[in-house]
This record gives C-alpha cells, sequence and structure tokens, in this order.
C-alpha cells in the first residue's frame, strides 16, 4: 500500500468511525435510555473536529514519514547532490 | 455491463434522461420568468450536472454506460425536485434521496479507488477490501457533507441569510448518515460492474 493512500484511507477511516459512533450513540439514546447526545450543535461540532484532526493528523504523518524515509523510498529515491 | 443484446433497456434510460432533463429546463424558464433567481440557480446547477454525460462523449469520445448517466441524472432530479417543497412535505423524502446520492458517491469512491490500484504497484487490494473502502468513503462523505450544512447555517446566520441546506435536529444527521450507508452498500453489492468503463477511461485520461 503507498504511502499517501494508507494516510487519506487512515483520514477517511476516522471520519468514518465518527459517522458510525453519531448512529450508535443516537440509537443508543432511543432504544436504551442512555444520553449521549445532548444537542445537535454537539454533534456538528463533533464532526468538527474530528475532520480537523483527521487532516492534521494526515499531514503529520506525511512528515514524519518523509523524515523517517530520509534514506530514500521506492517513491523518493534519495539523489546524491555532491 | 451494456451489452448491445441489451439495447431496449438502454433506449428507455436515455429517453428517461431526456425527460428529466426537458422536466429540469422546463422548470428554468418558469424560475427565471418568475423571477426566483435563488431558485434559477439551483436548477441552472443541476441541469447543466446532467449534461456531462453529453459534455464527455462530445470531448473525449467516451460513451457513460446509460444505467450509470441515467443514475446522475436521477440523483440531481430528485434532489431538484425536492428543494421546491418534498423536502417539506415528506419525511421518507431526504432519505431516499440520500440514498440514491449515496450510490453516486460511493460510485467515485470506487472509482477513485480502482483508478489508484490499477495505477500504481504499489496499491493492490483485495475484492472484500473495495467494499469496506466504498463504505468507509461514504460514511466519510457524509460526515464531511453535515460538515457543510453545519457550515452554511453558521455563515448564512452570520449574514442574516435563511440557510440554505437545513439541518432539521439530530435524527436528520442519524438518518442522512444511515441512508448514505444503505446507498454505499447497494453500489457495493450490485454496482460496481457499471463502472469498469468508468475506471479505464479515468486511468486514461488522468494518469497517463
Amino acid at each position: 500500500m503507498s504511502r499517501r493512500f494508507a494516510i487519506a484511507f487512515a483520514a477517511l477511516t476516522t471520519m468514518a468511525i465518527q459517522g458510525i459512533w453519531t448512529i450508535v450513540r443516537f440509537y443508543s439514546d432511543q432504544l436504551l435510555g442512555t444520553e449521549y447526545i445532548q444537542s445537535q450543535a454537539d454533534v456538528q461540532w463533533d464532526f468538527v473536529f474530528v475532520t480537523l484532526v483527521a487532516l492534521v493528523f494526515s499531514g503529520a504523518f506525511e512528515l514524519y514519514f518523509k523524515q523517517a524515509d530520509d534514506a530514500g523510498s521506492q517513491e523518493e529515491p534519495t539523489v546524491n547532490e555532491t | 455491463m451494456s451489452g448491445e443484446e441489451d439495447d431496449g433497456s438502454d433506449k428507455a434510460e436515455r429517453l428517461a434522461v431526456r425527460a428529466m432533463q426537458a422536466v429540469l429546463f422546463a422548470l428554468l424558464v418558469y424560475t427565471l420568468v418568475r423571477a426566483r433567481f435563488g431558485l434559477a440557480l439551483g436548477v441552472g446547477f443541476g441541469l447543466a450536472v446532467t449534461l456531462l454525460p453529453a459534455v464527455v462523449r462530445r470531448e473525449y469520445g467516451y460513451s457513460l454506460d446509460p444505467l450509470l448517466a441515467l443514475w446522475i441524472t436521477l440523483s440531481i432530479f430528485i434532489h431538484t425536485i425536492g428543494s421546491l417543497g418534498p423536502y417539506d412535505w415528506w419525511g421518507w423524502y431526504d432519505s431516499v434521496a440520500h440514498t440514491v446520492s449515496a450510490v453516486l458517491i460511493a460510485g467515485i469512491g470506487y472509482v477513485i479507488l480502482r483508478t489508484f490500484e490499477q495505477h500504481s504497484a504499489e496499491i493492490d487490494v483485495p475484492g472484500e477490501f473495495r467494499a469496506l473502502f466504498i463504505v468507509v468513503f461514504v460514511l466519510a462523505a457524509g460526515v464531511f457533507w453535515e460538515l457543510l450544512e453545519f457550515g452554511s447555517g453558521v455563515a448564512a446566520t452570520l449574514v442574516g441569510a435563511k440557510a440554505p441546506l437545513a439541518v432539521k435536529g439530530v435524527d436528520d444527521i442519524v438518518s442522512d448518515l444511515v441512508f448514505n450507508t444503505l446507498g454505499a452498500v447497494i453500489l457495493a453489492v450490485f454496482g460496481t460492474g457499471y463502472l469498469d468503463g468508468v475506471v479505464s477511461f479515468a486511468r486514461r485520461r488522468l494518469l497517463e
């Protein structure tokens, strides 16, 4: 799996799990009498933060992998510049 | 899957596309005549999207599967008609609209995945993962869509306008997400065969 694809998939999964978690919380409130969801704004702000986290961490991972790959990789072979 | 042996249904699908475009066009003229420019903008944009398959055929000589073209037009049509009232009249209408358009979003996710997969030697995914990817892609797109609705609501409040994409409570959000997922599953189970032509087209156009 290529690095970029792995990172993008991780970001998508992060957001998807928030979607599932919202569905689960809602039906748990309905059927089991829990009180996970207090308001619509809560749910929407959760979406905002999760999306931000997904984006920021993807960027961080991209940078990290780039650094870790300093010795050169298939995608970006190290060219001796001297 | 658009074999020559299936000409009859292809013809019916093309006819249905034309019929929906005609209705949208009539609607566009009507909204312009009545000076409802906000509505006209939405209708005009929708109509333009339904013309995309024809543009692709003209510019690149590639014909989309008629069922795919029909599906694009159908989801635009359902949404445009819905914004004239049915979204507010019937609760189930929103669910239908989300399911139909989620099939399309799922198709976009599938085409992206397969295009990269065929392009890059490093990406090689088994069939079951493709289905998982489609569902994950659609769920993430759903969360992103709710984000846009939220953002548009906040922005509209700031400038003192009526929110263009109304969110009617947590149950609305959750049912959107559930029916998005249903659309993703429908595509993953039945629809991927219709998209392989688009995948090789996308690979040729974009990556080579």
